[in-house]
This record gives structure tokens, sequence and C-alpha cells, in this order.
């Protein structure tokens, strides 16, 4: 056998420490990724001519049918802008919609109380949010029930461990045991206590969205949050066309503090649009974007996401589905047009129909990640945990979602080529019929080169039936749980979480225990 | 045999009942209103165009929906057929004393503006003979009173998405519980985010999971209903 020749120091600086300093590396917190910077292009399903189509139908939608928008202010603020308004219509012409939406910047920093987490959004900046709003979990023993704080917690801690993941969302479970008119407050405390990383806002009242305002002031500074965005909020469109009271109560409160706001029509293709993927898109779009030109109403050049969720409905029942072919040709459509508006663009990742963690829910989350990723999109929502059309979320699914969203962030990262060279040496060091896997090049690139999942397996038949013959989801909720007994809190400084504390406590004494 | 060759009047009862099975099946309103008047002016009673023609008819309908034959849009032109026909019979019936199919009123409660679903319950309950007002979204408990007011249902039925605004159904059926008007009233609530124990909770008579549920659990206290009253 051939030694290599190493000199002596060489060899010296090659000490890991052996089995412990090993240990210690492969066993330390993955820190963040920072934003994802695309490096592949944009792939465009139809010719701009089709586009073109869509937009001109947009605008024809909203110059003769209009958009509603049920609220006073709201109103008047189009009226002065020089809309054609009748009682709650307002219809829009193309000269003024097109100047406010190109108010809108193409790219924002959406900072986070560690600076380290901070993000960039639009252009080729994407980042990945885990899911919201579920009434249900699936949970570590795989009983589906209520959410409660404490799985809240839970979800924000897994989110705050996942490399891949950029923000902690909010809701991403409702906990159930608190009080309506109090919830809020600990929805949006558990986020920053238990993660660093940017989060969301809340939207069901103009009131709780002036609370988690007041409690991003404490936490970033009041000065700070009336210009500096800290925190995405979704306000939805009730397709077709209507901007309801509540949205336009949550979009004055954060427009106004310039802290972006996802302008998103929630489609239930079928239902809420016309039984067409193209047609959908049409209307969907010029919702979004008589939103995202309200916004700009409200606060000229404050930075918006440009948004859309639409998923086709279940003829057989009218529910929603996940997964579907039309749902990802939609993101293509939806991704070409924000290019052209160059606003950023949300969409969704891996929001299955799915019950389980199971085949179908990978088959459909696949659907959709791919076509997130190739149409382009900026924030990519819903990437963790999401199941049953938004109902449930999972701890099984949301580790596995974790998982391969490092995949992805790697995909969308692109090619290097910075290694070409050594590889290409490799090829001559071993020659025809030997092997790489000992190659000082595999050696050096082997932990990064590919994809190393865990929940994944891939061991050999014996192995797996040795190690108990468990099925992916067993070992999502395996991940889950080990992930959750090496959690360790992130600093925050204790004059802040008195302060988030006093406030919280504060407002409970004043709001009510139950809704009226 | 084509669509144009059947002539309604020429058939006789039982061939005619059998078409307006499948008129109904097809969706088709203006051949079921035709059918409905010629079997009322062959001397049928109302009721019993009801419940052999129509509600038979729904029946079929109900069956292969619940076995994915049918698919929603096809199942709400069956809705919208048999509606026509109760239009023609609803009066008539009221008329002959003929035990009632039974009125809903239906809202989705306050805060809330979720009403895909509510609108599906509300048309499947017409399909099935119930004459249904419907309140539309965020619904105070006001709205839900002045209804039960002014229409007399038999039902009040409750939707909500949001588990921010699912504790309002408690408001609703506290407050008719201090008017001393509860009991009257059969309440049923829906929607995703609710579950048995929930509607147990609040005190509903039954959580309904989808509209094929609500429609024979509101089928089945209008059966009681009628049975404490004969
Ligand atoms: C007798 O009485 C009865 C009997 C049976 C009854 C009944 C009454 N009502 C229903 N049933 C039953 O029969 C029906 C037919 O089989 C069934 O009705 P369903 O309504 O369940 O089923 C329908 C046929 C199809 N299903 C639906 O239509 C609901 C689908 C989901 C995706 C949904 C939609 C479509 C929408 N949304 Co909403 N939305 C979600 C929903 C998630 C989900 N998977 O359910 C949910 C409920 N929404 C949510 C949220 C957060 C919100 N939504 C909002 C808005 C909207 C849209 C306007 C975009 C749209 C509604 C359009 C419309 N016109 O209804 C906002 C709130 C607005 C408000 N003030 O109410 C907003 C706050 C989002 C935002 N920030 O803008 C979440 C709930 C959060 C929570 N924990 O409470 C949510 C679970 C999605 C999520 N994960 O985020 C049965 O439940």
């Amino acid at each position: 056998m051939n030694e290599p020749a190493v000199a002596v120091n060489e060899h010296a600086n090659r000490r890991s420490g052996g089995r412990l300093g090993r240990k210690a590396i492969r066993g330390a917190p993955v820190a963040s990724f920072p934003t994802l910077v695309r490096q592949i292009p944009a792939y465009q399903m139809v010719p701009d001519e089709a586009v073109e189509l869509i937009h001109q139908e947009s605008l024809l939608i909203l110059e003769e049918v209009g958009c509603e928008f049920r609220d006073d202010e709201a109103i008047a603020l189009w009226k002065a802008a020089g809309a054609d308004v009748s009682e709650t219509r307002v219809r829009i012409d193309r000269a003024l919609l097109m100047e406010l939406v190109s108010k809108v910047p193409p790219e924002f920093t959406l900072n986070a109380r560690n600076p380290e987490r901070t993000v960039r959004v639009g252009g080729k900046n994407s980042i990945f949010v885990p899911m919201y709003g579920a009434p249900y979990v699936r949970d570590l023993d795989n009983n589906r029930r209520y959410g409660s704080l404490a799985d809240l917690s839970n979800f924000h801690k897994l989110a705050y461990m996942a490399p891949a993941l950029h923000s902690s969302s909010s809701v991403i479970c409702e906990p159930m045991e608190i009080a309506v008119p109090k919830r809020h407050l600990h929805i949006i405390h558990s986020a920053l206590k238990h993660s660093d990383k940017p989060f969301m806002g809340i939207v069901t009242s103009k009131e709780r969205a002036e609370d988690t305002m007041a409690m991003a002031g404490i936490v970033f500074g009041e000065e700070f949050v009336r210009d500096n965005p800290v925190l995405v909020s979704i306000t939805n469109c009730n397709s077709p066309l209507v901007w309801d009271a509540t949205m336009l109560d949550a979009m004055k409160v954060y427009a106004r503090s310039n802290q972006p706001l996802i302008l998103a029509p929630f489609a239930l293709c079928g239902a809420s649009t016309s039984a067409s993927a193209v047609g959908a898109v049409a209307q969907v779009n010029a919702e979004a974007l008589a939103g995202v030109a309200f916004t700009q109403l409200l606060r000229p050049g404050s930075p918006q996401i440009y948004g859309q969720f639409m998923v086709t409905v279940d003829m057989k029942t009218g529910a929603p589905m996940g997964g579907t072919p039309e749902a990802a040709q939609m993101m293509y459509l939806m991704g070409a047009l924000a290019r052209k508006y160059r606003l950023p663009w949300r969409t969704s990742g891996f929001h299955v129909g799915s019950k389980l963690n199971d085949a179908q829910a990978g088959y459909e989350a696949n659907m959709l990640m791919h076509a997130a990723i190739l149409a382009g999109a900026n924030y990519i929502w819903h990437s963790a945990g999401w199941l049953e059309a938004g109902l449930t979320c999972g701890y099984s699914k949301f580790a596995t979602d974790c998982e391969q969203l490092i995949g992805w962030y790697k995909y969308a990262g692109g090619l290097p080529f910075d290694d070409f060279k050594e590889a290409m040496a490799a090829i001559r060091e071993v020659g025809p019929q030997g092997h790489f896997l000992g190659t000082q090049h595999t050696l050096e690139h082997f932990e990064s080169a590919f994809f190393m999942p865990t929940i994944m397996d891939f061991n050999s038949y014996e192995q797996w039936k040795a190690e108990g013959a468990k099925d992916h989801d067993t070992r999502g909720r395996e991940k889950a749980r080990n992930m959750l007994a090496d959690y360790e809190e992130p600093k925050l400084d204790e004059g802040i979480a008195e302060g988030l504390k006093d406030l919280i406590a504060r407002r409970e004494e004043k709001l009510p225990d139950s809704v009226s | 045999m084509s669509d144009d060759e059947i002539i309604l009047s020429e058939l006789s009862d039982d061939e005619l009942v059998q078409q307006m099975h499948d008129d109904l099946y097809d969706g088709l309103k203006e051949e079921i209103e035709e059918g409905t008047q010629i079997l009322l002016e062959r001397g049928w009673v109302p009721y019993k165009v009801l419940t052999e023609a129509l509600v038979e008819g729904m029946r079929i309908v109900g069956e292969d929906f619940r076995d994915g034959i049918l698919f929603v849009p096809e199942v709400l032109l069956s809705a919208n057929a048999m509606k026509a026909g109760m239009f023609i019979l609803r009066p008539l019936l009221a008329a002959t004393g003929a035990p009632k199919q039974g009125k809903m009123v239906i809202g989705t409660v306050k805060g809330d503006i979720h009403d895909i679903g509510k609108n599906l319950v509300g048309m499947m309950m017409e399909g099935a003979g119930f004459d249904v007002i419907d309140l539309g979204i965020n619904n105070a408990v006001e709205k839900y009173l002045d209804a039960i007011e002014q229409h007399q249902p038999d039902i009040i039925g409750m939707s909500a998405l949001l588990t921010t605004t699912m504790p309002y159904m408690k408001v609703v059926i506290d407050t008719m519980k201090e008017k001393g008007i509860r009991d009257d009233y059969v309440v049923l609530v829906g929607g995703a985010p609710l579950n048995e124990e929930f509607g147990k909770a609040v005190g509903a008579d039954a959580y309904c999971r989808d509209a094929a549920v609500a429609v024979e659990t509101a089928k089945d206290f209008m059966k009681r209903k009628h049975n404490v009253r004969t």
C-alpha cells in the first residue's frame, strides 16, 4: 500500500481531536443559511405574448369590473387618487394602477433581531418560511389534536434550528387554550423568544396588528420599526375581487410603518375563480395588483410582496387540493408576471392536501416546490409543517420539510465550478478501474458535495430492518423529537424580555377573556 | 331516445316520475317544473309529488355524489332544478298541511368571511327540499335573532372557519338561551376547524362535518320533530 507522502507538521494540522473532536464538529448546531441567492435561471412556461395577454386581461378586469374595497378610508384614498369609485367598488385605470405598482421597491431587507439572520427578499433573493394558521397538529405521538402554546413554541424552536428556514412565521399552529382576544400576544411572544429569525404579523384585527407593532418596537426600537421592515404580514384578498375591512385595517397599520405585506389572493380555483388555470391567473393577478397599488396610497415606496396562493378544488367535495399540476403551472405564470412588474413575489412550497406525512405528501410537495423554485419565487411560504390543506401542522412533516429545504437551497444555489479542476485531477489520479472514495478530493469535498439527509434512509435493507424498519413518517417524528431535545434558546436582552412581558401583562389586563 | 322525443305529458305517471328522477340527475330545471305541474294537474297531492318525484330523485343524486360519480357543479345544478320544483310546491304544501320539509337560517359568524363551505351546505339543503335563508358572512348575534323572528325557521346553521371566530357560536347559542328560545330550534354548526367535541362544548345540537352530513342531520331532526308533534 502506498503511504501518502505527508509532512509531519501537516499531519499535526489535520488532527481533529480524534473521536471527541470529530463528534463536536459533526454535532455542532448548523448556523442558519444566509438568504438564498438564486443561481439558476427562472423558467418561463409560456411565451412572452401569453404573459402579456394575461396582463392585459387583468388590467381590463380592474378597469371594467373593478374591485371591492370595503372600508371608508380606503374608498376615500382611492377617490383622492383619481380612481372611478362607486360605493365600495373601485375601478382603476391602467395608468394609475401601474404608476402605483411601480413605486414598490423590487427588493428589500427584512431585519431579524439577530443581524446574522437578516435576509433580503426580491430579485434573485429568496427565503423559506414555515407554515401558518393550523388549528390542528399531528403530534410527536402521531395523534391529531388541537394545537397548544407548547406546540407553537416547539415549532418556533424547530424553525430556529432549521438551517434552511429564514423565518419563524408566527401562528404556525393555533394555541387553542389561550383566550382569543389575548392569543396574538402569546403567538408573537413565542416567535420572538424562541427564535431570532424574522417573523410574521397578526392581521385578524387592527388592534392586534397594533399590538404586534408595539412588541416589535420593544425588540427593535420604536423608532426603527417605523421605517425598517422587521416583519411580514399576510393579507388575503377574498376572491373574487373583494378586499375586506379586516384586511384593509391590517394593511393600514403595517404599510404605514413600512412593514411589508403579502398581497395574496388565496384562491380555491374553480370555486373562487373560474375553472381555468389561465383564467384564474388573470383574476388573481388583478386582485393582487389592486392590493399592491392600495398599499402605495398608504405609503408610497413601501416594500410589498405580490403574492398568490392558488390551489384547485376537488370537484368531488369542494375541498382545496394541494400539489396538482395546475397549481404548479399557475405558479410559473404568476412568477413571470412578478418579474414583469419587478415585484418581490410570494408563493408557497410544501402546501399539500395529504393527511399524513406519507407518499401523497411527498409527491405533492415535490410538484409544488419544484415549481416554486424554478418559477423564481422570493418568499417561499408554507415551507414546513403544512398538511391537510393548512388545517394541520405535523411534527414529522415539519422536520422532513426542513431537511428537504436544505436540498432545495442547494438546488437553487446552482452548480459550483470552483473545484472543477481538482475533480479533473482526481480522475487522472484514479485512472481506469479504481474508485474515488479515498481520494484527497473526495475527502475534502464529500461533506458538501452531496445532499446528506438523515430522515431519508438509504441504508441496506438489513440495516434498516435492524434499526426497527421505521417508515419515513416515524423517522421524521424522531428527528423532531431529537431536535427539540437539543434546543438551546437564543439570547434575548433581559430588558427586552422584561419589556415584552410587561406589555403582555398590561394588554391582558385590558383585553376581555372571551369574544363577544 | 334523444331528449326532444320525450313529451312529458304523454308519459304514464310511473314513467313520468322515472323521467323526473333522470331530469333531476341531469339538472334540468324547466323539465322539473313541467313535470311537477303535470303531476299536480293529474291530481297528485303536493306531498306525494315532493316525496316520490323530487326527494327520491335527489336521494339518487346524493348517493352518486357520495360515491364520486357526480361532482359538485353537477349536484348544484340538480339542487337548482329541485329548488324550482319546490318553488311551485311550497305554497301548496303549506295549504294542504303536509309535513314541513323544514326551514333553515344559515350564516357565517361574526368576524369570519369564509363562505364557500356554507354556500355548499345551503345549496345542498335546498336540493333536499329545505327552505334556506342565507344570511351571508360576518353575522353578529342580532342578525341571527332578527332572522329567527322574521322567518321562524326550524334550524339555525352556523359556519366558522377560523379558530378565532368559532367561539362566537357560543355567543349566539348563549344569547338564544338567555332569551328562552334555545330549545325551540335545532342548532347545527360546521366548518373545517370544528369537531364533534367543540359542537357539544358550545351547546349545538350537532356538528356536521360536510354538506351531505348536514342534510342528513337536518332531515333526522325534522323527522324527530314530526314524531314529537304527531
Ligand atoms: C349547518 O351548518 C353548517 C354545516 C356544515 C358546514 C358549515 C355549516 N360550514 C361548513 N361546513 C362543512 O360543510 C362544508 C362543505 O362540505 C365544509 O366547509 P369547508 O369550508 O370546510 O370546505 C369548503 C368546501 C372548502 N374550504 C374552504 O373554503 C376553506 C379553505 C381555506 C384554505 C381558506 C380559504 C379558502 C380562505 N381564507 Co382562510 N382559509 C382556510 C381554509 C383552510 C382549509 N383547508 O380549510 C383557513 C380556515 N383560513 C385561515 C386564515 C388564517 C385566514 N383565512 C382568511 C381568508 C381566506 C380567503 C378569503 C382567502 C378564503 C375564503 C374564501 C371564501 N369566500 O370563503 C383570512 C381571514 C379572513 C376573515 N376575516 O375571515 C385569514 C386570517 C388569512 C389572512 N391573513 O388573510 C386559516 C385558519 C387560521 C386559524 N387557525 O384560525 C386556515 C386554516 C388556512 C391557513 N392554514 O392559514 C364543511 O366544513
